[in-house]
């Protein structure tokens, strides 16, 4: 049996002659920033300028938004790093994202390689598998509160007929835990099949047809194939969608709101509740200031760990 | 190059026909600047009813007819109140007339002189025309005008009752009695929707039992008296109460929101549950055959002492803006008028009116629901009676206003303490203890 090597599958196209790129002449610039500033003009007043005002509350203390802010230095962090709240959020913010991100991958590219095979009806049933995707959160949450609803749920209701019973898919932390994290791989999932649908469209069919000649089976082909491809996106994916889901707060509070008691909070829903809920402007910020520098301290390792390029 | 002057002209043509295009648009901003010189008055509404919004609307429009004032209504859901408020104050855009749910917030507004006193409008109209608890003095001045007392109680099907030979409760023994009787799981009948999970729905929904115990949280000086040797014995009484309470309750306990609390009852799921005339009104559109079929009642006392109900006391209050003035004008055209019996109207069971002038308008009294569930609504003025029912709130708890009754609602300590023990994970002391060691954690004196 012949052991498919990278080098003698994967035939790399002739590295193009790229043509040397010169600093760009004045008046390009000047276009280029005329195209550029209405991007980077919101994107400092959207983004820019409110992530460096909430840094700044959290070095204050102030108890509303018309409250005068009080300048307490590194008091709000020593305050909530102090708090065993804040390390129960953290720890169930890690797990949440380590489940959800699990599962999305394994189930996207699962259903990204159904969708890459030829049969009837695929193109219809790729349209229905971006269906959750494109549903706006709320109405996600509110379709599956009313689906799992102990009294009145449709699931509840084919539970009992099967004589299984219903179950308290919100009455437990184990059963919450579960919730949040179907619910938000039921939404997410999607994202990633149609960006692993599109990676796998780049693999050449040749590749395969030359494989099975030589007599590999379809774990092989997947394993020495499939994946070396996948592998960039895969790592961007990982990193997306841990830092997107390690940040979800719309799901996790419309349909637990952190409960019962804080089995299901996690760093956004504490920050919320400070900034919002407790009159601790500048606890809640402090919060979400040590999310946004440990999602960068992630990254950063994350791309030393795995980088993009090959060496 | 050719093909850099080219690409140069047809971003100038770009650009030109963009400009022009502004140009032009900009053409149809002068009517709307002119227009921008007349006051707009920005009106905050938090009631989400449509039929109020419907109203809102047709005031507006009147009041511009009458006083060519515009008047530019904004509706957000209650919960949202403070942080909308709060958050347009901040972006320089505050609201001129608002909405309340709860006395405190505004409240919290004055010592940043963001609302001005209703005190003359509130003498205008007459200050024994309101009931107990509607008005309340801070700095010697009356901040928010009340329209509606929102008091929280206990709605019964009268014919389960009957069917059972069973008769209104006076102590918690007779109610657990009740309960017991009423439950009938095997036939989906269960005797009691409460709930407990972390909510505003629980605080108001759920709170009724502690102020019938006599439970207060802080005494004059904002020490936590919730664990103290002569509260903490009511609070754990309260809690095993709930505890035995709980088995007569439809499954789901910890997903039982407002929904549920209407949805059980009109379903016919549950016999008794919390509300206000809410729920009366949903009867009417949904269940229109228990129209005569429900009863009313305050949550009774441990051992037949005075009842109790929870207050909440929605209302309005005026920002301290340029368009104070114009605010407090179009106000006074708003009551003299008799637009607020109008409002009142709009959900006409639902808004108690704080107001004894009210009960007897002849407008308000001839309304087909209120005619029609007239009996409820004599049990609701035994309410406003102080020798027959306590009235208690998270809002009422300490000396005056704070953010700290802000932060007991807010952190959700009171549903937490009764899923602690509900849940099995502490005993009834030690979630009292747990929930007043919270409670000092964020509580601020002065």
């Amino acid at each position: 049996m012949v052991t498919l090597r990278r080098s003698e599958t994967v035939a790399l196209p002739a590295p193009a002659r790229m043509s040397r790129v010169g600093p760009l002449e004045k008046r390009e610039r000047r276009l280029f920033l005329t195209f550029l500033a209405p991007g980077l003009v919101l994107a400092i007043g959207a983004i820019f300028i409110p992530v460096l005002y909430a840094i700044q509350l959290s070095f204050y203390h102030a108890e509303s938004f018309i409250d005068t802010p009080t300048f307490v230095g590194l008091g709000n962090y020593l305050r909530i790093f102090a708090d065993p709240r804040y390390w129960e959020a953290f720890w169930h913010g890690i797990l949440y994202a380590v489940l959800t991100v699990s599962l999305q991958v394994v189930i996207g590219i699962a259903i990204a390689l159904l969708l890459h095979q030829e049969f009837r009806g695929r193109s219809w049933l790729r349209s229905a598998s971006l269906a959750p995707y494109i549903l706006p959160t709320v109405v996600v949450v509110y379709i599956w509160t009313w689906l799992l609803n102990m009294n009145h749920g449709l699931i509840n209701a084919f539970l009992d007929r099967l004589g299984i019973g219903a179950v308290g898919w919100f009455e437990t932390p184990l059963a919450s835990w579960f919730t949040i994290v179907f619910v938000s791989v039921w939404h997410w999932t999607p994202f990633v099949i149609i960006t692993f649908l599109a990676a796998l469209q780049t693999i050449s069919e040749d590749l395969y047809d030359a494989a099975a000649v030589d007599g590999t089976n379809a774990w092989q082909r997947f394993v020495y194939i499939t994946m070396p491809v996948l592998k960039p996106v895969l790592v961007v994916i990982i990193m997306l969608r841990t830092i997107f889901m390690f940040n979800k707060f719309d799901i996790v509070w419309l349909l637990t709101r952190g409960g019962p008691l804080t089995a299901t909070e996690h760093l956004p829903i504490l920050a919320y509740q400070k900034t919002f809920a407790m009159f601790d402007i500048g606890g809640g910020t402090a919060v979400a200031t040590s999310i946004f520098l440990f999602l960068t301290l992630l990254i950063w390792l994350y791309f030393r760990l795995f980088p993009l390029e090959e060496n | 190059m050719q093909h850099t002057r080219m690409r140069r002209r047809r971003f100038l043509q770009t650009l030109g026909a963009a400009g022009g295009a502004a140009l032009l648009g900009s053409t149809g901003l002068v009517s709307p600047a002119r227009a921008a010189k007349k006051t707009t008055i920005r009106f905050f509404n938090n009631e989400t009813d449509p039929n109020t919004i419907a109203f809102l609307k047709q005031i507006a429009k009147e009041y511009q007819d009458v006083a060519g004032v515009h008047i530019k209504v904004e509706t957000v859901p209650v919960l949202k109140t403070w942080t909308k408020v709060t958050t347009a104050i901040k972006a320089g855009k505050p609201y001129d007339f608002i909405t309340f749910g709860q006395v405190t917030h505004p409240l919290l507004l004055v010592p940043e002189r963001k609302i001005v006193p209703v005190t003359d409008i509130v003498r205008e109209v007459g200050l024994e025309d309101f009931g107990p608890r509607a008005i309340t003095w801070y700095q010697d001045q009356v901040w928010m005008y009340p329209y509606d007392y929102n008091f929280n109680y206990l709605i019964y099907r009268k014919d389960w009752f009957e069917e059972k030979g069973l008769q209104v409760p006076n102590t918690w023994d007779e109610y657990l009695q009740v309960l017991a009787a009423l439950n009938d799981p095997k036939n989906k009948r269960y005797a009691y929707t409460m709930p407990i999970s972390s909510g505003g729905h629980t605080n108001w929904g759920n709170t009724g039992w502690l102020w019938a115990a006599g439970v207060k949280i802080y005494d004059d000086e904002w020490n936590v008296i919730l664990d103290s040797p002569e509260i903490k014995p009511r609070v754990v009484g309260t809690l095993e109460f709930l505890t035995k309470a709980a088995q007569y309750t439809p499954p789901g306990l910890l997903e039982t929101s407002l929904k549920d609390m209407l949805i059980n009852f009109t379903s016919g799921l549950s016999a008794i549950t919390t509300y206000t005339g809410r729920l009366i009104h949903t009867i009417e559109d949904r269940a229109p055959e228990l129209a005569d079929k429900y009863g009313i009642m305050a949550y009774p006392a441990p051992d037949g002492g005075p009842r109790a109900v929870t207050f909440a006391n929605d209302g309005f209050s005026i920002g301290n803006t340029r368009n104070t003035e114009a605010t407090l004008e179009f106000f006074r055209w708003f009551l003299k008028n008799g637009k607020l019996v109008d409002y009142q109207l709009t959900v006409a069971v639902h808004y108690q009116p704080p107001q004894y002038s009210t009960y007897k308008n002849e407008k308000w009294r001839s309304h087909p629901l209120v005619k029609k569930h007239w009996s409820a609504i004599e049990v609701m003025l035994d309410f406003m009676n102080t020798d027959k029912t306590r009235v208690g709130s998270i809002q009422l708890e300490g000396p005056g206003p704070s953010p700290n009754q802000g932060r007991i609602w807010n952190s959700y300590v009171i549903p937490k303490m009764y899923q602690q023990v509900l849940l099995k994970r502490l005993t009834p002391s030690q979630a009292v203890d747990e929930a007043a060691k919270e409670i000092r954690s964020f509580t601020k004196k002065g």
